[in-house]
């Protein structure tokens, strides 16, 4: 996708005022905007690992284990996975944060396109794809592992047809994830144009696909995987027996998620349409409804 | 871009976190909030804290002590009794009896007197334990559990 670049018509071109690469305007508070929400989510997630190592929340990664007997080992290597998923998504968030935080400070992400000299455009291109990549990774394991909490919720359904609906979930973002993280490797043949063609200098020879349609088709299959999580936990829990405090809070939370699948699809529609006003390329956004149906579980005494 | 990318990211795994901070929240810091909120001082939390582990221990035992000398404190003369509990996970807990108690009492264990006075078991155990034919069943979720409808309190008690 960051052959975004090269796909630039000459027409958008001709619009960009003079550069100033000398004293461009810059946006500097990346470094300190990823910093806040790095530090927080770390805060976070060490705190849940901690609690589940001492067996506070549930032994580490086999908290529901007593519910299936006899359990087979596959499963348990299901339930395991909830806790070992958590991990590599916060590993990938730092390492996400690192690539923002050099994007914008050395390479010029942090300009606007027309104040960004040639000679790092294959350097920032490189950071955005590598960002992007490790963005799709950490996403995928973290929604995995959200997804593998609802289990706890189809636990109070006892209806079975959710647990396949939460494997098939499952089954979607992986494939989800690992399609477009392999579309990015490649997409461009070889690998190293998907940066390089941003350099006016590369002379190689070089073929690759039309990122435009692959961001479409990524945004749509975000919205799709984020609309379906905020689905299951509000089927499964329309017949829960909660207080009402608790009901108006989980119908808060689903809606919020319905307006960020809403605002996704909306993003995915002008990303489209106006995917070339950057000069490094879009990130699939959305997810944050899947993001906001995890936070149900806190409300439901029962599950947690 | 890379500012939504970035906020959707942490969001996720703080999100993904949540279940287990509610614990966290719940264990360390729920008591010293409702001490904040309610002005009680310390010292009245330790003393509902003992209250209850005493009535847990007692009601524990309820089925297999024995039924002779019991020291009447708070007469319940229906059939069933209920009651409500001071812990929001236990509902409503209802006492029933297999015989006529028309010689036996049972004094309240589990919360605390409206008066604000000791709890009449308290000191005296051996002498206001229930008789053994009576049963505890917890009226909500009994059922789902395979007890034969007698639930160990400390279940929901944890």
């Amino acid at each position: 996708m960051s052959g975004n670049i090269q796909n630039i018509p000459l027409s958008v071109l001709l619009t960009w005022p003079t550069p100033n690469y000398d004293d461009p305007v810059r946006r500097s508070w990346m470094p300190l905007y990823a910093g806040i929400l790095q530090a927080a989510s770390t805060l976070t997630v060490l705190t849940r690992l901690c609690l589940r190592a001492r067996g506070q929340a549930g032994p580490l990664g086999l908290d529901d284990v007593r519910a299936f007997k006899p359990l087979p080992q596959a499963r348990t290597a299901i339930l395991t996975s909830s806790q070992a998923l958590l991990l590599p998504g916060w590993l990938g968030s730092i390492v996400f944060t690192a690539f923002s935080i050099l994007s914008t400070e050395k390479y010029g992400n942090g300009t606007h396109a027309w104040d960004v000299p040639p000679d790092l455009y294959s350097r920032l291109s490189m950071c955005a794809w590598a960002a992007e990549v490790t963005f799709l990774l950490a996403t995928g394991c973290t929604k995995c592992s959200i997804l593998l909490f609802y289990r706890r919720l189809q636990k109070g359904t006892f209806n079975k047809v959710w647990l396949y609906c939460i494997y098939g979930a499952l089954a979607f973002t992986v494939a989800w994830s690992l399609g477009f993280v392999l579309t990015l490797v490649f997409s461009c043949n070889p690998t190293e144009a998907n940066w390089e063609s941003a350099n006016p200098l590369y002379r190689k020879k070089y073929t690759c696909i039309n990122a435009r349609y692959e961001n479409l088709i990524s945004g749509t299959l975000s919205v799709v995987s984020d609309a379906y999580a905020v689905l299951l936990p509000c089927l499964m829990l329309r017949h829960f027996d909660v207080s009402k405090r608790q009901k108006v809070a989980l119908n808060i939370i689903f809606c919020l998620g319905f307006i960020v699948v809403a605002a996704g699809s909306v993003r995915t529609y002008y990303f489209d349409h106006m995917w070339h006003t950057y000069v490094t390329s879009c990130f699939p956004l959305v997810d944050v409804s899947n993001i906001l149906a995890a936070t149900t579980s806190p409300t439901l005494g029962s599950t947690c | 871009m890379l500012i939504w990318a970035q906020l959707e990211l942490q969001l996720s795994l703080i999100c993904a976190s949540a279940p287990a901070l509610r614990v966290f929240f719940r264990r360390y810091l729920a008591n010293p909030i409702r001490a904040l909120s309610s002005g009680r001082s310390n010292l009245d939390s330790a003393r509902d804290r003992d209250s209850r582990r005493t009535a847990t221990r007692l009601t524990d035992d309820v089925p297999s002590l024995p039924t002779t000398e019991r020291r009447p404190s708070t007469l319940l003369t229906p059939n069933s009794i209920r009651k409500s509990s001071n812990r929001a996970t236990m509902s409503e807990i209802e006492i029933e009896m297999d015989e006529s108690p028309s010689n036996s009492t049972l004094h309240r264990s589990n919360s605390p007197n409206s008066d604000g006075s000791e709890y009449p078991l308290k000191g005296d155990l051996e002498m206001s334990r229930p008789p053994a034919a009576y049963s505890l069943r917890e009226k909500n979720s009994a059922d789902d559990y395979d007890f034969g409808g007698t639930v160990p309190l400390y279940l929901y008690d944890r």
